[in-house]
């Protein structure tokens, strides 16, 4: 089933002013109608182009200029209209006998027809005919397919999802070539309705979650203009936690892997991510080289990934207990290195932890805003010479400095964007707590945070699967499986 | 019955914590070394004693095919809650020993002289967050942080290990194994009433699942831990040392004979100790809250959960308007005695179960 068919009645993005039947339309009547549900007097988009057959019916081609694909419309459409005779032609035989676009409908309602013109189709309205024939000729410029910028691996396939939903969708079924494999088509009601794709394997992804989807992705209703970013928020399990529970990937092999795994994936059309439901927070931490690499490794940098997100969200807090509260636990050695540096510093040690965190969070965003190379520049100044100048200036510590670092390191080791940000919230969080009361805060705030991430769930799937509630597995879960045998995991 | 599996995996695991903390900070160091310390045998003996026990009566409470507080129905209302009131009681208490100790010594040696509401002020919320969330939201915060707490226990125990002698066990059962027995006992109080909790918390669904191992197997393992802690203790401590001491556990690195930087992490174990004292006491304090409103027929838990937490702080901050002999006679008697008050609910039941099973067969 193509995506033409399975829309069935319900168009997309137009709402029409008023909706009328093309039954006893004549091509007059459609003009007139279009012409001002099109405002074509100040918008000279429509395009609505007279042909005139070989045994002189007349017919009313419209569509959308820069929408339709000319050259498509202009071979398969007009030129055998203008070569046929259609004369006493049902608007069947348009599309069977007449026309040579394989994709073609017969719409009954002239407001449909509105809409799917301006989705980028054309409809041919012929005299003393009871329906239009509407044509699948969307041909828009769009961005070709490139490479995974957010997820970028050094293994492994490199294409990533583009704006476009048919192409998006055309992406997965080229991964996983299964028949089973369904693109059921949603409509998500924004500023524009907006076209949605619910890709699953039917029999394999579980009814209820589906059920869950299609209920929650129906009761969104928004005066904003839909990405993917604000389906995320509009349709995950409500809650303050930072962390996100839906995965957004950019990568076509990493949402098929998923898949496979019996999740779901929500495609919206204009957006370059796919939306993976449901998630845990390992499958975060994960990234789509671990696949890629041998076992050993994968699990390595696994390894190397986790503690890199613990340093990051511990370790400024677990110092800063320490240099405030329990010094007695520092060897004299790095007391001493610790009071060293900190000569001259004028402020607090916890100001000046909390002051260098957002100078990170600062010069992080600046180079994620500039675009490349120059980018790049702003993070070696950012890091290296103003880090030079501030310790030189006695603004800043050298051992609070490689600690802030060090954090910042960890977080980047973290594959998801949205995860990263949300570990820096809770790095914040360890650092205040460790400010108020050293290692109890530390503690307290702890036990409070994985008692929340324990409660949580994504759309019904416990956040912390398998390790809480547990699963019998034959391997701790960071470690990744051999591919092939019954312990390699979907999507691992 | 998946989740309901998981509920009762996550309880036990929440139970494995706390019969960890009860059997290893609960009973109090000075109690134990009247004559030589066998705490390492007295202790782990109750453990076992206490899941050999516990699988019976899960056994029992399974064939009887109703839930915990619904055995308690037949009693009628007035009695049942009177039955329920010392397995609560005895929870509460559990809930609120080895916190107090955590606090004495947060107080003591890791915040010196710093006022206690303030220790308690970081403590109490978290640790009554949780209660309030249910004993299965306990258990899945268990599950995640047991294996760090577990991993504290075993590297404290290696870091002290060079400073083990065997000649500090000399004297062996000191005043004979009928002490060492009573002791047991006595220490049974710590194992019984949370692994009761266990079959408090089991909720119709999870019945099939609540067999003898979930009994047996927290036994046997919080009697391997218990045995682990007390046996390193007295090896690295003289009884007459540990009268006057507070968490010897935590200290028990410092006798090594080769004192270096890792030796400083005593307050980081304390503090890891400390998540599963929060586990633990929010895991009695959901079960005694679970208890009381299943009696009573109450359609939530959270109102029971609020005034077990509200009685739990009442009894923390208590002591610090109590004379010290007071507290000391307190604590005394319901570690002495304390294993009366979950044997009288249990043996309720337990009669309720088999009565009940006599009427299915008949």
């Amino acid at each position: 089933m193509t995506l033409f068919e399975q829309r069935g009645d319900e168009s997309m993005l137009f709402k029409p002013k008023k909706s009328a039947s093309c039954g006893g339309l004549s091509p007059g009547n459609a003009e007139r109608f279009l012409r001002e549900e099109f405002n074509s007097e100040k918008n000279p988009d429509l395009i609505l182009r007279r042909i005139v057959s070989a045994d002189g019916v007349v017919a009313l081609l419209a569509f959308v200029n820069g929408m339709a694909d000319e050259r498509k419309l202009d071979e398969f459409v007009i030129r055998p209209l203008e070569r046929g005779t259609i004369r006493g032609s049902a608007p069947e035989e348009m599309i069977t006998r007449i026309t040579q676009i394989a994709e073609a409908r017969l719409v009954t309602d002239i407001g449909k027809a509105a809409r799917l013109i301006a989705e980028g189709m054309s409809a041919l309205f012929t005299e003393g005919a009871n329906a239009c024939v509407v044509f699948e000729t969307r041909g828009f410029e769009k961005r070709a397919v490139g490479e995974a910028v957010n997820e970028s691996v050094v293994l492994g396939p490199k294409e990533s999802f583009t704006e476009s939903l048919r192409t998006n969708i055309t992406l997965l079924r080229r991964v996983m070539k299964n028949p089973a494999l369904t693109a059921e088509m949603l409509e998500i009601n924004g500023a524009e309705p907006t076209p949605a794709a619910l890709v699953y394997i039917n029999g394999r992804t579980k009814g209820s979650l589906l059920e869950e989807i299609r209920g929650r992705v129906a009761s969104v209703d928004t005066d904003t203009l839909i990405t993917s970013g604000i389906v995320e928020q509009l349709i995950e399990d409500a809650s303050l936690l930072p962390l996100p529970r839906i995965l957004s990937t950019e990568r076509p092999d990493r949402a098929a892997s998923h898949i496979l795994g019996g999740s779901a994936v929500l495609i919206v059309d204009g957006s370059p991510f796919a939306l993976v439901m449901p998630v845990t927070l390992f499958s975060l931490m994960d990234s789509p080289e671990d696949v890629y690499l041998r076992p050993p490794l994968g699990s390595v940098l696994r390894v190397v990934r986790y503690i890199g997100a613990l340093v990051c969200v511990l370790m400024p807090g677990y110092f800063l207990a320490l240099a405030l509260y329990h010094q007695g636990m520092l060897t004299t050695e790095v007391l001493s290195t610790v009071i060293a540096s900190r000569q001259m510093v004028f402020e607090p040690i916890a100001a000046e932890m909390i002051i260098l965190l957002l100078i990170f969070q600062l010069i992080r965003e600046a180079g994620l805003r500039i675009p490349g190379p120059i980018g790049q520049a702003i993070g070696i100044i950012g890091g290296l010479i103003m880090g030079q100048a501030a310790v030189a200036a006695h603004l800043a510590s050298t051992v609070v400095l490689i600690i802030v670092a060090a954090s910042g390191l960890g977080n980047f080791c973290i594959p998801d964007y949205s995860a990263q940000l949300a570990a820096s919230y809770f790095r914040m969080a360890a650092v205040i707590a460790a400010c108020l009361a050293g290692l109890l805060g530390v503690t307290a705030a702890l036990v409070f945070a994985v008692s929340v991430l324990a409660d949580t769930e994504s759309f019904g799937k416990p956040y912390l699967a398998p390790l809480s509630p547990r699963r019998s597995r034959r391997r701790p879960f960071i470690i990744r499986g051999r591919i092939g045998g019954a312990s390699y995991e979907k999507g691992a | 019955m998946k989740k309901a599996r998981d509920g009762l995996r996550s309880v036990s695991m929440a139970a494995l914590v706390s019969l960890c903390v009860c059997g290893v900070f609960g009973p109090s160091p000075g109690s134990f070394t009247e004559g030589s310390n066998t705490a390492y045998i007295s202790v782990p003996l109750a453990a076992l004693v206490s899941g050999a026990a516990g699988a019976a009566l899960f056994a029992l409470f399974r064939s009887g095919g109703k839930t915990f507080p619904e055995l308690l129905d037949p009693f009628g209302r007035a009695v049942g809650t009177a039955l329920a009131l010392p397995l609560a009681l005895g929870l509460l208490f559990c809930a609120v020993r080895p916190l107090s100790v955590f606090i004495q010594v947060l107080h003591r040696l890791v915040f010196d002289g710093a006022v206690f509401a303030l220790i308690q002020a970081f403590v109490l919320p978290v640790t009554f967050f949780m209660a309030a969330k249910g004993a299965s939201s306990v258990g899945r915060t268990a599950l995640v942080l047991a294996g760090v707490i577990g991993l504290s226990f075993a590297a404290n125990m290696v870091l002290a290990a060079p400073g083990f002698d065997a000649y500090r066990l000399y004297a062996g059962l000191g005043e004979g194994a009928g002490q060492t027995l009573s002791s047991a006992l006595s220490y049974s109080f710590f194992f019984m009433t949370p692994l009761l909790g266990i079959a408090v918390n089991a909720g119709e669904g999870d019945l099939r699942g609540l067999s003898h191992r979930s009994a047996l197997v927290p036994g046997v393992k919080a009697a391997a831990v218990c045995f682990a802690a007390h046996i390193s203790t007295a090896l690295s401590f003289h009884p007459a040392m540990l009268g006057d001491m507070i968490m010897p556990l935590c200290r028990i690195a410092f006798v090594s004979p080769k004192p270096g930087a890792i030796y400083r992490f005593d307050k980081v174990f304390v503090m890891i100790w400390l998540m599963g004292a929060m586990i633990s006491a929010a895991y009695c304090l959901a079960s005694g809250a679970r208890l009381v409103s299943g009696v009573l027929g109450a359609e939530s838990d959270l109102t029971a959960a609020l005034i077990f937490c509200a009685l739990a702080a009442g009894l923390l901050f208590l002591p610090l308007a109590l004379p010290a002999g007071l507290n000391e006679r307190v604590r005394f008697i319901i570690e002495r005695y304390g294993a009366a008050l979950p044997a009288v609910t249990a043996a309720a039941a337990a009669v309720s179960a088999f009565r009940e099973r006599r009427r299915k067969r008949a």
